[in-house]
């Protein structure tokens, strides 16, 4: 089931298109990493996504709904905190939470100590939002969007200036919220080996446009090193690597390539049990991006977010 | 909607900025309240053979005597003289009920007419408190004209409210406050809260008309503020008084509220600013310009004053008016206000980034 699509939706700013014709689904359950680099349109998408700002062309569908009501009413099922956490400066964590209690209408007081402790906020008593550290914020903006315990929560940098110890809170919250409650998740960050800690499926955005969608498993295979072997018969080269060198990690992606996920550290050992039993070996180098590179390489090789 | 403003009304009892706004307010209205009870009366005058009609404005009696160049007249309480810039100008100086009026009757040179007021509520509103509606036509050519001011005769309870009519506009300054406190501290520079509501699913009229109404709902306690803690000090002080009728009630509505329609217009322009520009900066000074011109071109294009708000207010307060009041015009002119702010504003702000 989708939560969220988006088809052809478009943002443009005088001439130019933030967010280009971007069409992307969000399904049940997905923790969603959207990634770009600054400027690249993952604001302005989650923008659009949260009513801050609309499209100038496209289809949003939030929940099954495309009517601007309907667009609301899903939009209550969804929490969300885009660019920095925004709460009144004046008031205490608990007095912020009470106030948008009150403002949707959730009857059940406990809610709002609910969310603080989801967050482990519970203990900032009659300290100011104001005076919160950052990474307090970040918690307390996550305890709003937990508020009326939704189904979609939309995080735009949610571990943007946190530290060491935040990041891996921050991220822990998430993955339990996910697993227990089922919440889907849409994440952007620029932090990405974070991101590819608990994303299950990603979103690369660049210049507007979205350039691809792909699976955690994807990514991991697009990203894991490997030893690609150039051989004239794949078949029998598959054969042997089952049977001589007792190994199944390998993968047929070509008429003469073989990507093998295994041997790093002893591919003479691959090139000569190949040569062997009769296969022609006529290339064997190591290959495989880490996140970033891969990032990189996929936006042509600009700067890194 | 009532969702909002009762979230609304929870935050702003949290915060201490609603506390200092109605303090200020209250130390205001109760220092207005105890001038008025000890206050010694100087008119105002009009000159009308003057090519424009000119108001010279209340003077203390300091300037007045210390701008004379002719004494004309000059009899215990009441004083005709040209001044040096060759403006005739009277004084009355009075502590006794009409004395003024007596005097200048018992002397013979002025005479005293009854204004023909288009409201006849009114006059019989200032019948009944026991004010004058005149205009003093002075001999040799002279016409001193007291447009529609009255004279503070009675400090009673009762009168209260009636001679603290012409000081509401103290309500359209503190107003200002009340609309940051309520819609603008939602789009702070920073980071505005606004936005988890609007993302939240409130739908963007919803939110507009939230704001509003309950920005309207605090002027309307201004204004009850305004009008019964004089009230309350005068009766303390001097009494309620006597004489009170059922048309006493008609007197006051009849008074305040077509101010109170106009204050309305007031928080619907606050409303329009804020929500449309989000900006904290641009409200504050484009109302305060709004507020504040119509003060200073009144001096060069008289004229354009009874198309301003605050003029308008004041014309249903006898005192300090420069305009006749007008209920006609005072329903035109706040209804396209009104109508022209909220519409307008509730169309730009649904098509609206916020940030």
């Amino acid at each position: 089931m989708n939560i969220l699509q988006t088809r052809n939706i478009t943002k443009q700013y005088g001439k130019t298109k933030a967010v280009d014709n971007v069409s992307m689904a969000i399904q049940k359950g997905d923790i969603y990493g959207l990634i770009g680099k600054n400027g690249a349109g993952k604001t302005t998408l989650m923008r659009m996504i949260t009513a801050l700002t609309f499209a100038n062309n496209g289809e949003l569908e939030l929940f099954g709904q495309t009517s601007e009501s309907g667009l609301n009413n899903a939009r209550r099922r969804m929490g969300s905190v885009v660019e920095t956490p925004a709460l009144y400066p004046n008031l205490t964590a608990q007095q912020n939470l009470e106030y948008y209690r009150i403002l949707r209408g959730i009857p059940d007081k406990s809610a709002v100590n609910n969310a603080l402790q989801a967050v482990k906020l519970t203990d900032t008593g009659k300290k100011k939002f104001k005076n919160f550290s950052l990474g307090m914020k970040q918690r307390l903006g996550l305890a709003l969007a937990l508020l009326n315990n939704p189904d979609f929560i939309i995080l735009d940098e949610p571990i943007n200036g946190l530290d060491p110890m935040g990041i891996v809170e921050m991220r822990e919250m998430i993955k339990n919220l996910n697993a227990e409650r089922g919440i889907t998740f849409m994440i952007s960050s620029h932090i990405l080996s974070e991101l590819s800690l608990i994303a299950t499926r990603y979103g690369i955005i660049h210049d507007g446009r979205l350039i691809k969608e792909l699976t955690e498993e994807e990514l991991r295979e697009q990203c894991q090193r490997c030893l690609s072997v150039k051989v004239d018969d794949t078949a029998k080269c598959a054969n042997i690597l089952e049977t001589v060198l007792n190994t199944t990690k390998f993968k047929v992606v070509g008429d003469n390539e073989i990507r093998l996920y295994d041997y790093f550290d002893n591919s003479s050992e691959v090139t000569f049990q190949l040569n062997a039993n009769g296969v022609r070996v006529s290339a064997l180098s190591e290959i495989g991006d880490n996140l970033e590179d891969y990032f990189v390489n996929l936006i042509g090789g600009e700067h890194c977010a | 909607m009532a969702k909002i403003i009762k979230a609304d009304l929870y935050r702003i009892f949290k915060g201490v900025g609603i506390y200092i706004t109605l303090v200020i307010f209250i130390a205001l209205v109760v220092w207005q309240s105890l001038a008025y009870i000890d206050r010694t009366t100087s008119v105002r005058v009009h000159i009308s053979d003057l090519p424009e009609p000119l108001m010279v404005g209340e003077m203390t009696i300091t300037d007045f005597y210390g701008n004379i160049h002719k004494v004309d007249f000059n009899e215990k309480d009441l004083f005709f003289a040209t001044t040096k810039d060759n403006f005739h100008v009277m004084s009355g100086h009075y502590n006794e009920k009409n004395e003024l009026i007596h005097e200048m009757m018992l002397y013979g040179i002025i005479k005293v007419h009854l204004v023909e007021v288009q409201n006849p509520e009114i006059v019989r509103t200032i019948h009944e408190m026991q004010l004058a509606n005149l205009i003093f036509l002075g001999e040799e050519n002279w016409k001193y004209h007291i447009e529609n001011s009255w004279i503070v005769t009675d400090k009673t309870g009762k009168a209260m409210p009636f001679n603290m009519a012409d000081l509401t506009q103290l309500i359209i300054y503190v107003l200002l406050s009340v609309i940051v406190i309520i819609t603008a501290a939602d789009f702070s520079r920073k980071g505005g809260t606004g936005r988890n509501t609007i993302a939240g699913g409130t739908g963007r009229t919803q939110y507009y008309l939230s704001k509003l109404i309950l920005t309207s709902l605090f002027c309307i306690v201004l204004l009850l503020i305004h009008i019964i803690l004089p009230m309350i000090i005068a009766i303390i002080v001097n009494g309620f008084g006597e004489n009170f009728r059922q048309r006493y009630f008609a007197g006051l509505l009849g008074v305040y509220l077509p101010q109170l329609y106009l204050m309305l217009a007031y928080s619907c322009v606050g409303t329009f600013l804020t929500l449309v520009f989000k900006n904290k900066a641009v409200l504050i000074s484009v109302y305060l310009a709004f507020v504040l011109i119509p003060l200073f071109t009144n001096l060069y294009y008289s004229d354009l004053i009874k198309y301003d708000l605050q003029f308008n207010m004041m014309a249903y307060s006898y005192n300090h008016y420069q305009i006749p009041p007008d209920l006609l015009r005072t329903l035109i002119l706040g209804g396209v206000y009104i109508i022209a702010c909220t519409i307008g504003g509730i169309l730009l702000f649904r098509k609206a980034e916020v940030k």
